[in-house]
């Protein structure tokens, strides 16, 4: 047989398009349809616009990594719903930790803030052993706490007192009259006490004190009088002028508020001795006082802050000081209420990753079947599983990356709105890295071993139409299954921080999850067990009985999201009310997870019910030559659908009310609001996932025996 | 003495290969006993009835089928004994394949000119080489001003020329053409093969054409004829031209 070169035909193209395909500016083929006719519109364009066309590049050419990209333009709506699912699950996932770790701080500053400081109390002779008291104190508590409680005020308190003359006239005692307590108040430093003192006595001992305007009126007293004091166990008198009327009780910071019934008077503290010296064996009781310093007492978890406060005291107390107020009490108290919150919040935080996880897996699933095709025509050709894997590698890349790039300011954004990154300072940063790392390891791990899972899988012969699922997708299907107990676990363990406990419910609710949706897979509801010979349900049943692994995906999606709904409603309800900042961010970022969870579930179902439609319909084609019609189609695929949405709500509200019930942080709202809200998101959700899957199945349910397992360009 | 001549091995060695699938009726032999020997460069033409085990034979000769029984020996490669990593390298190197349904094999989602670059991309050919070999294949399948249509714009015979090129993408040294004709008038047809005998004549690649049409005899070298999956013949091509 003699082989000579193919005759050249006219329209093939023109010798030199074997230049053009080495690289140069002339087009391969110079096809002539790129040229313009002369006189025809496109003349308009004029000579530049010819000049452009001549230096076209060659035809496009083709590389592994630009074949990933064409797989994401090639299917843009799954495109974006993969990249809507990793965003929404990088936001709240790098969210959540981070307004956990906020509200903390936050409440803690304000428990700080309102809780009583630690008080000392000793009884001294004189100004000396006052200042001993108060050196020895000091150094007991900088010993033991170091800079987290700062000294606030010193003070001697001496009492109780009657008035024994104003101006010269005895004032006889009345049933009912106020006592009287002196107190005075030390300078911050005791140097500085002993220097005052000396001062008060070289001045000649014209003493004053000073009280209250409301005492003042109750004692009938008036700037200017002459008072004098005697001790009500007995004494001398102690004479001094009403100087001065102050707004509080009790003297700066309310810290030495006298007794009920008892007026309170202040003086220098060498007049307090003084006064003490009259009374038989007075003596003044000396009180130190010092309060959380907020930026150093954070640096310890709250729990051990109270177990080395409650240490001191007992320090204290055992050299034969009193000790009349602590903030041990209210760190603990803290300590168990932000415990239950961080509970709570690492449990919303893993449903919501691991609805996400799940959501995207199918999505990306969904997205790589395109591709399987072509996978299987180019195994058959010779590539290797790994160059298939390169190229499901750089398709997810991409949207991968984008989902990224797209979190991270949002992240940052919404955490900052919500108070969650402290302003101006940036150290919000490495939190915000911290826990987007999180749902974006896993994400990435359970991405690249499914595209792995697949690739390894992919049959090496073109694929034939057919109605089970090949074994790539089963494989993909398989990895999912399998890795989301492990994934369970893990989320709630790395999310876990480092003051708080571990939180068995965390772990267990994606399990419970799982265990929900294959009981409910495994009973299919009594209108598809009972339904006689009506064609629609015959087919629906023998797909949930022949498939039951097709719709899991889906319900658990559903079902995490109706349970994320369940568990952040009460927190998302009570959003406008919260009454401190903390509560707030948390609160909004709750109502957010609600948003984002519902999101996720839309986008799965959508893709799901697309998925399924085009299906079914090419399964069914063959049976319209028996008399299916595109009603009975219809109604089927409505069938299988509304099983797949009672299983994802009903499941979902069951573990999302026992996750309530055993977290329960003490929501402020009343139950019913609570219960009120969660209804109308989850009626917001199921509208919108039937609004959803209208819309993404709007394909007519036409039946054509001809296309009938017929591979298309879906594109 | 004078040295005896060895003869150059075969470049398609088969002695006694069997292929079975399973049934639900029990096992269907597709092959049975099957013998042949192939040439370099050597046209084969495989007849037969529908289910006689042509397509088999290919899918086995391909790489895609692994032989239950027999020897099958392809450019030195022993198809009953790859492992996953050989049997990829194969298929890439040694055979390119058209099958039946010859548009499972071009990838819609690419132009002509990308769906001739991409089974090479595998290879660790360079950019320029890729190109190369892609524009004169289509040039020489008389598609050289279609390189940037996409497949479905394509006519049925530009489809199958696509087809041929993509299989000859990797410069196999045994082509296999299962059915390419079937559909075509005659005069398309021998186009068709023309052109591929223009190609494959320089390369010296040997081509497995199965075919129903024994007026394409004259573009082989041999004919074989399988009943019930054992070889019925064995002839020359002019022995079988009608």
């Amino acid at each position: 047989m003699v082989m000579d070169p193919p005759p050249r035909r006219s329209g093939d193209g023109p010798t030199r398009a074997g230049t053009a395909a080495a690289g140069t500016a002339v087009r391969p083929g110079g096809h002539v349809r790129d040229r313009p006719a002369a006189g025809g519109p496109r003349d308009a364009r004029g000579a530049s616009g010819i000049a452009r066309r001549r230096w076209r590049p060659g035809p496009a050419g083709l590389s592994r990594s630009g074949l990933g990209w064409g797989q994401v333009r090639r299917w843009p709506g799954r495109s974006l719903a993969l990249w809507l699912c990793l965003t929404t699950t990088f936001v709240l996932g790098g969210a959540l930790p981070l307004v956990a770790t906020s509200t903390s701080r936050t409440a803690l500053a304000e428990t700080l803030a309102r809780s009583a400081g630690l008080t000392v109390e000793q009884k001294v002779a004189g100004p000396d052993a006052f200042g001993a008291f108060r050196r020895v104190v000091d150094g007991q508590v900088r010993a033991t706490l170091g800079d987290r409680l700062a000294p606030g005020a010193a003070y001697g308190r001496l009492g109780p007192l009657e008035l024994a003359t104003v101006n010269g006239h005895p004032r006889p005692a009345r049933p009912g009259r106020p006592r009287l307590e002196a107190t005075s108040f030390a300078p911050p430093s005791p140097a500085d006490g002993a220097s005052d003192a000396a001062e008060q006595d070289a001045a000649g001992g014209d003493a004053r004190i000073a009280m209250s305007g409301a005492d003042a009126r109750r004692l009938g007293l008036q700037v200017g009088d002459d008072l004098c004091l005697a001790p009500v166990a007995g004494g001398a008198t102690w004479c001094a002028r009403l100087g001065g009327l102050h707004g509080g009780r009790g003297g700066p910071e309310g810290l030495t508020q006298p007794a009920r019934g008892t007026a309170g008077l202040t003086m220098p503290l060498a007049d307090l001795f003084q006064l003490a010296r009259l009374a038989p064996g007075g003596t003044v009781v000396a009180g130190l006082t010092y309060r959380l310093d907020p930026a150093h007492a954070a640096e310890l978890p709250p729990g051990r802050l109270a177990g080395e406060i409650d240490r001191l005291v007992a320090a204290l107390e055992a050299a034969g000081r009193r000790v009349p107020s602590s903030p041990a009490a209210a760190l603990a108290r803290f300590e168990a209420e932000q415990r239950a919150t961080s509970a709570w919040l690492r449990t919303l935080t893993a449903l919501v990753v691991l609805e996400g996880l799940v959501a995207s897996l199918g999505v990306a699933n969904r997205l790589l079947d395109g591709w399987r095709a072509q996978a299987a025509v180019l195994r058959a050709r010779g590539w290797g599983w790994r160059q298939v894997w390169q190229v499901e590698l750089t398709t997810l890349g991409w949207i991968f990356a984008g989902a990224v790039a797209a979190a991270l300011p949002l992240d940052g954004a919404l955490s900052g709105a919500a108070g969650a990154i402290p302003r101006p300072r940036s150290d919000g940063s490495p939190e915000l890295v911290g826990g987007i790392s999180v749902p974006l390891v896993g994400l990435a791990v359970t991405l690249v071993t499914a595209s792995a899972l697949g690739a390894l899988s992919a049959p090496a012969r073109p694929l034939r139409p057919r109605s089970r699922p090949a074994p790539g997708e089963r494989g993909r299907l398989a990895s999912a299954v399998l890795g989301l107990p492990g994934i369970a676990v893990l989320i709630p363990s790395l999310l876990r921080g480092s003051g708080a406990a571990a939180d068995p419910w965390g772990s267990l609710a994606p399990v419970a999850g799982a265990l929900l949706v294959g009981i409910a897979m495994a009973y299919p509801p009594a209108r598809l067990r009972h339904s006689g010979h009506d064609p629609a349900a015959v087919l629906a049943r023998g797909q949930v009985r022949s498939r039951p692994l097709q719709h899991m995906g889906v319900t658990l999606v559903l079902m995490l999201a109706t349970a994320t709904i369940v568990l952040a409603a009460p927190a998302a309800a009570a959003a406008s009310i919260a009454s401190s900042r903390a509560a707030r961010a948390m609160d909004v970022e709750a109502a957010g997870t609600c948003l984002g969870a519902t999101v996720m579930a839309w986008t799965g179902l959508a893709v799901h019910v697309r998925r399924t439609g085009e299906r079914r319909r090419r399964e069914y084609a063959g049976l319209a030559g028996h008399g299916l019609g595109e009603g009975q189609v219809r109604r089927s695929l409505a069938l299988e659908r509304r099983w797949t949405w009672w299983c994802g709500l009903g499941g979902g509200s069951l573990l999302g009310l026992a996750l309530e019930a055993s977290h329960l942080p003490g929501a402020a709202m009343p139950p019913w609001s609570a219960v009120g809200f969660a209804v109308a998101a989850l009626c917001v959700l199921a509208a919108g996932a039937a609004g959803g899957a209208r819309l993404a199945d709007r394909e007519p349910a036409r039946i054509d025996p001809l296309t009938a397992g017929a591979i298309s360009d879906e594109a | 003495m004078k040295p005896e001549r060895i003869p150059p091995a075969p470049l398609v060695r088969i002695r006694r290969l069997a292929r079975t699938y399973p049934a639900s009726s029990g096992p269907v032999a597709a092959l049975r006993g099957v013998d042949l020997d192939l040439a370099e460069g050597t046209r084969l033409a495989v007849m037969g009835r529908s289910g006689s085990g042509k397509s088999t034979l290919l899918d086995v000769l391909a790489g895609l089928e692994p032989p239950d029984g027999g020897e099958v020996h392809v450019a030195g490669h022993d198809l009953g004994h790859l492992s996953r990593r050989e049997r990829d390298l194969y298929r890439r190197r040694v055979v390119g394949y058209v099958w039946q349904q010859f548009e499972v094999g071009i990838l819609p989602g690419l132009t002509v000119f990308q769906n001739v670059l991409a089974p090479q991309l595998a290879g660790g050919r360079s950019r320029g080489d890729r190109r190369r070999t892609a524009t004169v294949l289509l040039q020489a399948l008389r598609l050289g001003g279609r390189l940037e249509a996409r497949p479905s714009e394509l006519t049925p015979i530009e489809a199958r020329r696509l087809a041929v090129a993509v299989a000859l993408a990797n410069g196999p040294r045994l082509l296999l053409l299962d059915e390419i004709t079937a559909g075509l008038d005659r005069v398309a047809a021998r186009g068709l093969l023309d052109d591929l005998d223009g190609l494959v004549g320089r390369t010296r690649t040997a081509v497995v054409l199965v075919t129903h049409d024994a007026r394409l005899c004259d573009h082989v070298d041999r004919v074989l004829v399988l009943r019930d999956g054992m070889v019925l013949a064995d002839v020359a091509s002019s022995a079988a031209i009608p």
